[in-house]
């Protein structure tokens, strides 16, 4: 599964587009990540617990924007983006989402 | 982190407890404490990269990162069959 954030792969042709594919998750630090993270936003510089959440939110929803395309049957990804949101205080979101398509390579 | 400072606070809240004391520190350092050990076990990880090498049927992504946590570079396998991802340190 190729994933791309250009409209068009190298080398390649998209033969079917299938349409928009996402990955969603919410996840949030507990208790304890959060009162670190708290004590440490008093002195400044990086929150590594919320670098951690933020790096683990990612890989959960590219998981699941990668399975769901393998579900409708494509081989790639075009025009990937992610977006984030906050839930509350402590929760935070990311989507990534695209197009899920199937190309094939372009013979020379 | 989270750890000694959850430890720390049902070891005060006992004390605080054993001594009669239940508010306005007694109970709630209790549900600190308890909160803070219990956030250790569930707040892990999300598919933490191991050394662990995969079974049959992975394939290399090709995708790479240096996971922030612990600088370390790690490989992108998938199953094409499923879409399910893992992850694998170099």
């Amino acid at each position: 599964m190729l994933i791309v954030t250009t409209e068009n792969v190298a080398n390649h042709r998209v033969v079917r587009t299938l349409g928009q594919c996402f990955g969603i998750v919410v996840r949030s630090r507990g208790l304890g990540g959060n009162i670190v993270a708290g004590l440490r936003s008093i002195v400044g510089g990086e929150i590594p617990e919320y670098t951690r959440l933020l790096e683990d939110a990612r890989r959960h929803a590219i998981d699941r924007l990668v399975e769901n395309a393998t579900a409708m049957g494509a081989n790639a990804i075009v025009m990937m983006r992610f977006d984030s949101a906050e839930i509350g205080q402590t929760m935070s979101e990311i989507v990534a989402y695209g197009t899920a398509v199937v190309i094939e390579p372009v013979s020379r | 982190m989270s750890l000694p400072i959850g430890i720390a606070a049902l070891l005060i809240a006992i004390v605080l407890l054993v001594a009669g004391h239940f508010f306005p520190f007694g109970v709630p350092l209790t549900f600190i404490g308890i909160g803070l050990i219990a956030s250790l076990i569930y707040d892990r990880r999300y598919k933490p990269a191991s050394k662990q090498p995969l079974g049959p049927g992975w394939v290399d992504t090709g995708e790479r990162f240096i996971d922030p946590e612990t600088n370390k570079r790690v490989a992108v396998f998938m199953r094409p069959e499923t879409g399910e991802r893992d992850y694998r340190e170099l």
